[in-house]
């Protein structure tokens, strides 16, 4: 991993095509500013792994519940 | 085109129905191509083309949850190739528990309905969550009695 030191209003350029500003430094955060191709989604790494997660459960449901709750009797 | 799915058996789709998500879905990279299957309204699947098991329950979410937005960025506009905000189609995912079932309002899916192009999208809006319990369903269809054969 590459770790550098920037300042306030400095930027990191990643090949041609990604930039990223230190908009502002504060107690305990850094406020960034990104630019990126808009093929290449940026998230907050904790809320996309929530995201994954609960699309690997969603994706899954066992259609005999949805049934119960729709109140859909077996047909058989 | 036939398409095998572990819930519905082998069924057969219209190949110019094929909802395309470039990005896949997050947490399924690999998948791009689904279909939307009608259930029991307003319920529909989102079903992947090329895994017979995995399937989303979808549905509108503003039927449900009336004062519910989405705000969609530019970027997404323009990824998706959204040029008349009417080609917009929401999804949310619902989720079914024991007990519970809950629909995503954190990361709605947008569909292009004028090239079918799509996009799981994670809204910055923090009034909403990705597990919100769903009130009653509206019974558009018959009674739910009238099921019984």
């Amino acid at each position: 991993m590459l770790v550098l030191t920037r300042k306030t209003g400095q930027t990191i350029t990643i090949g041609d095509t990604i930039q990223i500003k230190i908009v502002e430094i504060g107690n305990g955060f850094v406020k960034l500013g990104i630019d990126a191709p808009k093929d290449m989604p940026i998230y907050r790494e904790e809320l996309y792994e929530k995201l994954k997660q609960l699309n690997q459960e969603s994706a899954r449901m066992d259609i005999d519940k949805l049934k119960n709750f729709l109140g859909v009797k077996e047909e058989r | 085109m036939k398409v095998a799915t572990t819930r519905f058996g082998e069924i057969e789709i219209d190949e110019g129905k094929i909802i395309t998500f470039p990005l896949g879905i997050p947490g399924f990279p690999e998948l791009k191509r689904y279909f939307l299957l009608d259930y029991k309204d307003p319920i529909k699947w989102l079903h992947a083309v090329d895994d017979p098991d995995v399937a989303f329950i979808v549905m509108d979410p503003f039927s449900l949850f009336p004062a519910y937005s989405v705000d969609i960025d530019d970027e997404v506009e323009l990824f998706l190739e959204i040029k008349e905000p009417t080609d917009t189609v929401i999804f949310t995912i619902l989720t079914v528990a024991d007990t519970v079932v809950t629909a995503n309002l954190k990361a709605p899916i947008i569909v292009n309905s004028s090239n079918f192009k799509a996009a799981q999208i994670l809204l910055e809006d923090d009034r909403y969550s990705f597990k919100v319990p769903l009130p009653a369903l509206p019974s558009k269809t018959e009674p739910r009695h009238s099921e019984t054969a």
